[in-house]
């Protein structure tokens, strides 16, 4: 409001010099173009400055009838959907949510953060499967009914900025529209003076009682009130000093009231305008392929048999079979079954086939007994082979162990 | 040129508002429109305003391919996942597609840890973080149970988003009971992971 008053004080000073000199009006507007030129700008910054409210009344009024304003902060949504756009959602049903709407939700993912993605298909157990347009996936985790909170119906483009600058703490931005909007707001009055001439000087003859009348400030109500109040204390035949004593007056009571007024506005658009805010959540992902993990199958050896001692020597070979294509077990055990007292011969290597049973002393005699061989893989994971009818025999003949394939 | 008349000032003041008034209603209907007057979708890969992105060392490999298992088996593997969003973001780790037959997946122990170093081909190097390292160690069939999706996720790797990559080792490894029962012959398990970043 400084530059309006700014503005208007040459005015008043030349017209002070105008009624000592010379009596005639023309010197009032000296350059039409100027004044044409402070015109255009002043209705300029004021269409600028309403569009402005316009779409804060658009992103503010629907939450009066229970609609949802949000604002968006991510771009999951582009291109339909920007950064900084307030959304409107309209609640509706759960049983008229359509695949293709964008829903407001809950973020199952977030607490107390809102998801604006599209529905693209129904999941399991009634959920709703929702995909941001900018996600190359859709989101991992569904949308219950119950969460939903809306439709978007209304898109209002970049009135959420400020809201977005705030939450990241741009403090440049806000203070670069803070300023500009100032500066617009002193733009928009630089024209008052051209509507509250004192001297009855336009063209059309217009006398100094219209002076005063309604300046459609931004702030239009007050403003316009306190104008009015101004307008009706002014007379038509009044003196001059007391007229513009009486239009000093009004001029700071419109100054004082259209800030106020603007003050007003903008609190109450503040209030109504939504600070919470969406995160229509990016999302990527990678994956590591499916692991497997299997455990081995047990396989008992086969074709167990018993190569007789060669001479000279107290020993036998017991041979088997075992696929090499299974796994190789950690052991295989030899085992000699006499009754019902089994006795490990021996143990073998997981990749050899056979084991030399070499009877040491007496005390092998009670090992002699039914062959089977046994795959050992772990403690508790272990297959015999089946009873072939192979035998060995253990004997001792003056104190000599000797050894012999048995049937 | 003329001057301007007063009534031209105020004819001027007047006609701006309501002309502001029709504009906003315009650019609010037409955006309203173009945003949800139609259910198809056009993906873009044009983020002017940002995004998250994740990638991994795997080369497309999954971790284990193991067969032959018997009671006691064991073996650890280490995949680096690597974050290149713009946006700050949180990382988080879930099972897939988890199956299992006779109970495997019930008697292998999982165990999930993060920190630095190592790669896919080997886990030389690797040192888990000295604080939330280990994200998960119990049963195999329980993880995809627990973490089956973001909101359940284990592990929240907080990235800074901007223009440097970030990148986290995490090192998974699996034992099988040393007590598997016997009835586990020929047994299998399996499990997908998945990494999911969103934005904060």
């Amino acid at each position: 409001m400084s530059a309006h008053t700014v503005a208007a004080a040459p005015s008043r000073h030349r017209a002070a010099t105008v009624r000592r000199t010379a009596p005639s009006p023309a010197p009032l507007a000296p350059h039409p173009a100027a004044d044409w030129a402070r015109l255009v700008v002043a209705t300029a910054s004021r269409s600028v400055l309403v569009v402005l409210l316009g779409l804060a009344f658009w992103a503010a009024a629907p939450t009066l009838v229970g609609w949802h304003s949000t604002t968006t902060v991510t771009g999951s949504m582009e291109p339909r959907v920007r950064v900084g756009d307030v959304v409107v959602s309209k609640p509706v049903p759960t049983t008229d949510l359509r695949v293709g709407q964008v829903l407001l939700a809950d973020d199952p993912d977030h607490d107390g953060r809102l998801r604006f993605h599209r529905f693209t298909e129904p999941g399991e157990a009634g959920s709703l499967v929702t995909k941001g347009d900018a996600n190359p996936e859709a989101d991992s985790s569904p949308v219950q009914p119950d969460a939903v909170r809306g439709v978007g119906m209304l898109r209002v483009p970049w009135i959420g900025l400020p809201v977005t600058w705030a939450r990241e703490g741009d403090v440049a931005r806000l203070g670069l529209l803070a300023a500009s909007i100032a500066v617009l707001l002193a733009l928009s009055t630089i024209d008052g003076a051209l509507r509250r001439r004192v001297e009855g000087a336009g063209p059309d003859g217009g006398r100094a009682g219209v002076a005063g009348t309604s300046g459609e400030d931004l702030a239009l109500g007050v403003a316009t009130a306190a104008s009015g109040v101004g307008a009706a204390s002014i007379a038509g035949g009044t003196p001059r000093r007391v007229l513009r004593r009486q239009h000093r007056r009004a001029r700071r009571r419109r100054s004082v009231a259209g800030g106020l007024s603007v003050v007003v506005a903008a609190t109450g658009i503040g209030a109504l305008l939504p600070a919470e805010a969406v995160a229509a959540p990016f999302r990527a992902v990678t994956s590591s392929p499916t692991s497997t993990l299997s455990t081995l199958s047990l396989v008992a050896p086969t074709d167990v048999r018993c190569v007789p001692a060669r001479s000279g020597t107290a020993s036998v070979d017991i041979t088997w079979s075992y696929p090499s294509t299974e796994a190789v077990p950690v052991e295989f055990q030899v085992v000699a079954t006499n009754g019902s007292t089994s006795t490990v011969l021996g143990t073998s290597s997981g990749t050899s086939r056979s084991f030399t049973y070499e009877p040491r002393s007496l005390l092998n005699l009670g090992s002699s007994g039914t062959i089977t061989v046994r795959t050992v893989h772990a403690p508790t994971w272990t297959a015999t082979s089946t009873t072939q009818g192979v035998s060995v025999r253990v004997s001792s003949l003056l104190g000599i162990t000797n050894v012999s394939c048995g049937s | 040129m003329s001057a301007v008349s007063p009534r031209t000032a105020r004819l001027a003041a007047l006609i701006g508002v309501p002309v502001a008034l029709v504009a906003s209603g315009a650019v609010v209907s037409t955006a309203s429109y173009s945003a949800f007057s139609s259910t198809t979708e056009n993906p873009t890969s044009n983020w002017a305003t940002g995004s998250v992105a994740l990638t991994d060392d795997d080369g497309g490999t999954a971790l284990f391919s193991a067969t032959n298992l018997k009671p006691g088996s064991t073996d650890a593997k280490c995949i680096t996942v690597t974050s290149t969003g713009t946006l700050p973001s949180t990382v988080k780790l879930y099972g897939t597609g988890a199956t299992s037959t006779k109970d495997l997946a019930a008697n292998t122990t999982l165990t999930v840890e993060q920190g630095t170093g190592g790669s896919f081909g080997s886990c030389t190097g690797f040192t888990p973080a000295t604080t939330g390292g280990t994200l998960y160690n119990a049963s195999l069939a329980g993880f995809a149970t627990t973490h089956s999706n973001y909101a359940n996720a284990t592990g929240g790797w907080v990235t800074a988003g901007g223009t440097t990559a970030e990148t986290r080792t995490y090192r998974i490894s699996y034992t099988v009971s040393p007590t598997l029962a016997n009835t586990s012959q020929g047994a299998s398990a399996s499990l997908g992971f998945t990494w999911e970043a969103q934005n904060n």
